[in-house]
């Protein structure tokens, strides 16, 4: 069908240039629609991502081959960190990991939230950074 | 933080509450009162989502503690629409488009109460300064304008 022919049909059902009326627009202009924030949470379990982390670990005779670190939810889009190459040739240890936790920590700009102070959010993606590269390398766990 | 009793009179109905000395407005009407037509926005007094009518200015829920307004006028977006009839203004948001996702829209039609309230044919500009305190992510305002325009125009 032509462009033409297919702006034909919709006007013919009168869809050009004629408004039509949201189908909650009542709900919307008198108060009754409700949002998230309005409905009662009760005894939910209620969540909040703070920030997500996504590494890629190559290790060669205990020491780190390539390491590459995504992460998500703390900047206006997907930042992939940078400076880890400073962390290739060395062991995964605790250093590494403090190294790490530094990096992200100055990198991430995690916006305020009503509950949620951005220095806390930034801490929170310096330890779930850590944590998973603690995983993947199988290190034990600090006491 | 010790609780007073608190005579409200929202949205014509005078009722006492039992309300923490440092309560806010918005979460007296939200929480107390179940009227969740206020919206809870910004929470900071930025955007306006929160806009009431005391003693018939607007005034923002979230930055008024509820002891202030005892023994004052409230009204919510509640109030308006009377034995389930939208009132002119909103009628004129629902069929002007005034509202896309509707959250900034309770706040709106407050503002644009109040407005309406001391000055029943508003120019444009007044219009505009009526509303200066509540943003709108959605409708880029031309719509919300025209609407308070048509509900000045069709008033009795």
């Amino acid at each position: 069908m032509s462009g033409g022919n297919a702006h034909a049909g919709v006007a013919a059902r009168g869809g050009v240039g004629r408004r039509t009326p949201l189908i909650d627009g009542i709900e919307k202009v008198t108060g009754r629609a409700r949002y998230t924030a309005d409905l009662p949470l009760g005894p939910a379990l209620v969540g909040r991502i703070l920030a997500g982390v996504a590494c890629a670990l190559r290790l060669s005779g205990g020491a780190v081959a390539e390491l590459r670190v995504a992460l998500t939810g703390t900047n206006s889009q997907p930042l992939l960190l940078q400076g880890t190459e400073a962390l290739v040739g060395k062991p995964l240890d605790e250093a590494a990991l403090a190294a790490l936790g530094k990096l992200v920590h100055k990198q991430v700009s995690p916006m305020r939230t009503t509950v949620t102070p951005s220095n806390y959010r930034r801490l929170v993606a310096a330890v779930h950074a850590q944590r998973l590269l603690r995983d993947l390398a199988a290190m034990p766990a600090p006491n | 933080m010790s609780k007073s009793l608190l005579t409200l009179n929202v949205n014509g109905r005078v009722e006492q509450h039992a309300v923490a000395d440092n309560a806010l407005l918005l979460d007296v009407l939200r929480d107390t009162l179940g009227l969740t037509g206020t919206k809870q926005g910004c929470d900071g007094g930025e955007c306006g989502a929160c806009t009431v009518l005391v003693d018939d200015q607007p005034q923002l829920a979230c930055l008024t503690l509820a002891a202030t307004c005892a023994g004052r006028r409230i009204e919510t977006i509640e109030h308006l629409a009377t034995n389930g009839r939208m009132s002119r203004l909103q009628q004129a948001f629902h069929e002007h488009l005034g509202s896309q996702c509707g959250y900034c829209t309770p706040g709106m039609v407050m503002a644009a109460e109040a407005l309406l309230r001391r000055e029943p044919h508003p120019s444009d500009t007044q219009i505009r300064s009526g509303l200066a305190g509540n943003l709108c992510r959605c409708t880029g305002y031309v719509k919300i304008v025209e609407s308070v325009h048509a509900a000045a125009g069709a008033a009795p």
